[in-house]
């Protein structure tokens, strides 16, 4: 099962970063130009993106158990009754939007234009996953106490 | 060949049911795509795997990692190799685009969604999805501020 997952989430990676290089596809850019400029072009990926969700979880949801808890608010989400979580979650989406922003692009977007040679996309992922160490090895302890205490 | 947006993110979100409900990519639910968490499960994976650690991976990464990062890589690549895109482009400031993906990372990592993951959660119906992404919106808002700020200085 494990090597059915890492094989088709290799070939779908395959088709999605095709994809989203040709289409110049970015998750974040649509919010931001919408505020910025009332530009729409950028959240057509978004809409297809939820547009794509809906469509296969209301497709899906009736024929396989895989997908019983859909949607999850009726079905006790995990952590979803935690103030803490909830809070660490609003904070998290502000600090991710507004890096993301300033960095002109989502980490899928920036995975993407650094296979094009864009040294901001490098550095971009350098600093990405220092920063995915340094949030395992000091974040996370924090965090956890956080939501321990309240 | 070009590719429209509308269809880039209509296969991305279509990818996402799939994967749950044919290939099993879970728990947790609606994790059939993240730029935050497949990333992270990836680079964890092989740290333990070399180093002899315990960093956190989610359930489906647990044997053999997630592969969505190696295969957007890959499929990316692909599309600049065959339509002859590469081009090394030094920035001008590295420690900035440094400071803001490693900022991204731990931010992220706190909400446990990126911004393709957010539109799954939400879409699947989930309460911290929907916390995260008015919080995303507010931090668009703000980052919008800034640049305007920037610009008129």
């Amino acid at each position: 099962m494990t090597l059915t997952v890492s094989l088709a989430t290799l070939m779908a990676g395959i088709v999605i970063g095709y994809l989203w290089q040709r289409s110049r596809s970015c998750s974040i850019s649509g919010y931001r130009d919408l505020f910025l400029f009332r530009d729409t072009l950028f959240m057509r990926t978004i809409i297809g993106m939820a547009l794509g969700a809906l469509t296969g979880y209301l497709l899906f949801y009736r024929f396989t158990p895989l997908m019983s808890d859909f949607p999850l608010y009726l079905h006790n989400e995990p952590g979803a009754n935690s103030l803490s979580t909830l809070i660490l979650a609003a904070i998290g989406g502000l600090g991710y939007a507004f890096f993301s922003v300033l960095a002109e692009g989502c980490s899928l977007r920036h995975h993407v234009n650094a296979t094009t040679g864009n040294g901001m996309s490098i550095f971009y992922l350098l600093g990405f996953y220092s920063g995915v160490l340094f949030y395992w090895l000091i974040v996370s302890n924090i965090v956890d106490i956080l939501i321990r205490l309240f | 060949m070009k590719v429209d947006k509308l269809t880039a993110g209509f296969f991305t979100g279509l990818w996402a049911a799939i994967a749950q409900a044919w290939v099993g990519v879970l728990p947790p639910s609606a994790f059939g795509i993240c730029f935050i968490s497949h990333p992270s499960d990836l680079f964890n994976w092989t740290v333990n795997r070399i180093f002899g650690t315990s960093f956190y991976v989610h359930d489906p990464s647990l044997d053999l990692p997630v592969l969505t990062v190696l295969g957007v890589l890959i499929g990316a690549s692909l599309a600049t190799i065959q339509h002859k895109e590469f081009k090394f482009r030094m920035p001008r400031n590295p420690l900035d685009h440094y400071l803001n993906g490693f900022m991204v990372a731990v931010f992220g990592l706190m909400l446990g969604y990126c911004s393709v993951h957010i539109i799954m959660g939400l879409t699947y119906g989930s309460l911290i999805a929907a916390t995260g992404f008015a919080g995303m919106m507010v931090g668009v808002a703000l980052a919008v501020l800034y640049i305007k700020w920037s610009a008129r200085r």
